[in-house]
């Protein structure tokens, strides 16, 4: 058993799930050029996200000549940052390139990438030097004569790893204060290192700015500006002097510094009690007062809450509403509330308290009332009878007649489903099969272009779909990357139609069919098949609909209760 | 070693049917869910059943 163990743990691959370095560079890269625009674009390949600090963005190192270092060539830093396995983009456009280059038909474009983060002061070695050979047509053929090249922090104004002086705290003891001097010396197994520079002197940086922190002058150089290094370490003061913490603004956002959080202060009344020397030790006087208290403090309620015959208006008028909705819901009657309200006084009011019970009465039939105005709405299910559905088919197929589907703009694809939601995408089973398919490929049309709709629409499409307007959202995300949920939406309308005996049938439900499908065409892929990419503890369940949600909780929760409850039987029984 | 191996075998094969309507819901559920809470359901009953079928001696 000992050696089996012994055996397990060697075989687990324990460096691989270790970090690897604090900022690992880009896992790839790649040009491409739009040879009719004249762009470049660089693809960066994120690593594996196994590091301390990943990036918070990119630098890229450019020139025309090899041997590219982060001090002899151009740079720009990207916007974006690390996002794990994925290729993400920068684009030179074409005045960028101008800006940059005389010319650069036929020639050659090296570059290497570093990965940056500035809040952790980490940055990765650079890539291994790639170079392509740009074509040489006229996009590219800038023919400068009067060009220069960009030199100083127009050349390149990257991050830079600050290796600033230790600065001893003045007034506090703090050992946070002080700051590191990092160093780069971070290595990665993946990318070679590119080759060594040839020597270079770098002339001494301009020291411009002499800022007082802590009660100690601290000077910058004109990098520790460009970096962001004086507005950080402004921060880092700020903060030292508001929680305690020596730390940027970006640390405390993240977490870093243990804030306690403020309780709200209790507000404490003191009652003094004038009456107390007044009374006599005896037990009738003392009633007396008491029941003189009781009504001067009874009063005041009496005036503060709405006046009687405001609350009378109120009421009728609600009453009213409530009346005209009655005749068409046919509710029960008030009598109900009536009930609750005399309960709720028995609990609410011990004693008889003659003046609170006639106040709490109106303001409890108030919102009784408006309770049960709002229920209504719910309540309404709109059935349609068969010739009204014929009528509203023969509309859909009206609007549908002029509709192609590989032109159709978003006004027709809303026209098409507010038209499919007057009768219910169920009732399309009285529908022909050509206009069934349109009205798929209409709702398909929808998720698709579903940045493009306003939020009226949205809630046009959450309703053919019967789920709640958020979750448009989350299924046309969905759609992009499970296939299960791009095929239940393929083939919503048609099993929709399929199902219109069923009540309540969702997308969510053609989901779980189509899964259940699947899993019985290939029952060991359903588990298997797994991507883990940009899932977090926090985001899990995210990417589901409401009404996925509900309809899981529905199975998972009794599946969960009834383990419990066997263990539980089979406990009692052994004992 | 062979044998041993073959007697958890069977005992395995006997704990999994014991569990059969466990799994049944946890399938049904897998089945339910979308996205990463699929991809999270999915994997921890693989493990766990994995977990619950090597630690059999040792649980008894």
């Amino acid at each position: 058993m000992l050696r089996l163990l012994l055996a397990l743990f060697l075989l687990i691959p324990m460096p691989v799930l270790a970090d690897h370095v604090p900022t690992q560079p880009a896992y790839g890269q790649d040009l491409t050029t739009d040879n009719n625009a004249g762009t470049i674009t660089i693809g960066i390949l994120g690593s594996d996200g196994w590091e301390d600090s990943p990036p918070e963005n990119y630098t890229i190192f450019f020139s025309g000549s090899s041997g590219i270092t982060e001090t002899n060539s151009f740079c720009v830093t990207t916007s974006f940052g690390h996002q794990t396995n994925t290729w993400q983009y920068y684009t030179f456009s074409n005045d960028d390139l101008k800006y940059y280059f005389a010319d650069l038909a036929g020639k050659n474009f090296y570059f290497a990438i570093r990965s940056n983060n500035e809040t952790d002061n980490s940055v990765s070695t650079l890539t291994t030097e790639s170079v392509y050979n740009i074509y040489a047509g006229v996009s590219f053929e800038f023919n400068q004569t009067d060009w220069s090249a960009p030199t100083g922090t127009d050349a390149c104004n990257p991050y830079v790893v600050t290796t600033t002086t230790t600065v001893a705290p003045a007034t506090t003891e703090d050992a946070a204060v002080e700051e590191e001097v990092v160093e780069e010396t971070t290595t990665t197994s993946t990318t070679l290192p590119p080759p060594p520079p040839p020597p270079t002197t770098i002339p001494p940086e301009e020291i411009i700015v002499d800022v007082k922190v802590e009660g100690v002058d601290k000077t910058y150089t004109q990098a520790d500006v460009n970096d962001g290094t004086v507005d950080r370490d402004k921060e880092r003061v700020a903060n030292q002097d508001k929680y305690g913490c020596y730390m940027t603004d970006a640390q405390i956002e993240r977490g870093d510094c243990n804030i306690p959080e403020e309780e709200p202060k209790e507000e404490v009344i003191i009652v003094v009690d004038d009456t107390k020397e007044e009374l006599s030790n005896d037990d009738d006087m003392v009633l007396e007062v008491e029941l003189q208290d009781e009504v001067e403090e009874l009063e005041p309620i009496k005036e503060e809450d709405t006046p009687k015959e405001e609350v009378k208006i109120d009421v009728e008028k609600l009453e009213e509403e409530f009346a005209i909705e009655e005749e068409v819901i046919e509710l029960p009657e008030i009598i109900i509330v009536e009930e609750i309200v005399e309960d709720e006084l028995y609990e609410e009011i011990p004693g008889d308290d003659i003046i609170r019970e006639e106040t709490v009465q109106e303001e409890d039939v108030q919102d009784q009332v408006v309770q049960e105005i709002e229920v209504p709405e719910k309540v309404i299910v709109k059935e349609l009878t068969e010739e009204e559905v014929a009528i509203e088919v023969a509309e859909v197929e009206e609007v549908i007649e002029d509709i192609v589907i590989e032109e159709v703009t978003i006004e027709e694809v809303i026209e098409v489903i507010e038209q499919v939601n007057d009768i219910g995408v169920q009732n399309l089973d009285q529908a022909t099969e050509e206009v069934q398919e349109v009205v798929q490929a209409v709702v398909e049309e929808a998720i698709e272009n579903v940045e493009e709709l306003t939020e009226e629409q949205v809630a046009v499409v959450a309703e053919v779909l019967q789920v709640e307007e958020d979750d448009v959202e989350i299924i046309a995300e969905a759609v992009k990357e499970d296939e299960v949920v791009a095929k239940a939406v393929e083939e919503y309308v048609e099993r929709a139609v399929k199902n219109a005996d069923v009540e309540n049938y969702t997308l969510a439900d053609v989901v779980t069919e189509v899964q259940y499908e699947a899993f019985l065409e290939n029952p060991i892929e359903t588990f298997v098949d797994l991507d883990f990419e940009g899932i977090t503890i926090n985001n899990i369940g995210d990417d589901m609909t409401q009404d996925q949600k509900e309809k899981a909780q529905e199975v998972v929760v009794p599946v969960i209760l009834t383990r419990i409850a066997s263990m539980a039987a089979f406990i009692f029984r052994r004992s | 070693m062979i044998k041993k191996l073959w007697a958890w075998f069977v005992e395995a094969i006997k704990e999994t049917l014991n569990l059969s309507w466990t799994l049944v819901g946890l399938i049904i559920a897998t089945l339910t869910l979308t996205g990463s809470a699929r991809q999270i359901t999915g994997l921890a009953t693989i493990i766990t059943l994995g977990i619950w079928l090597i630690t059999i001696k040792f649980r008894k």
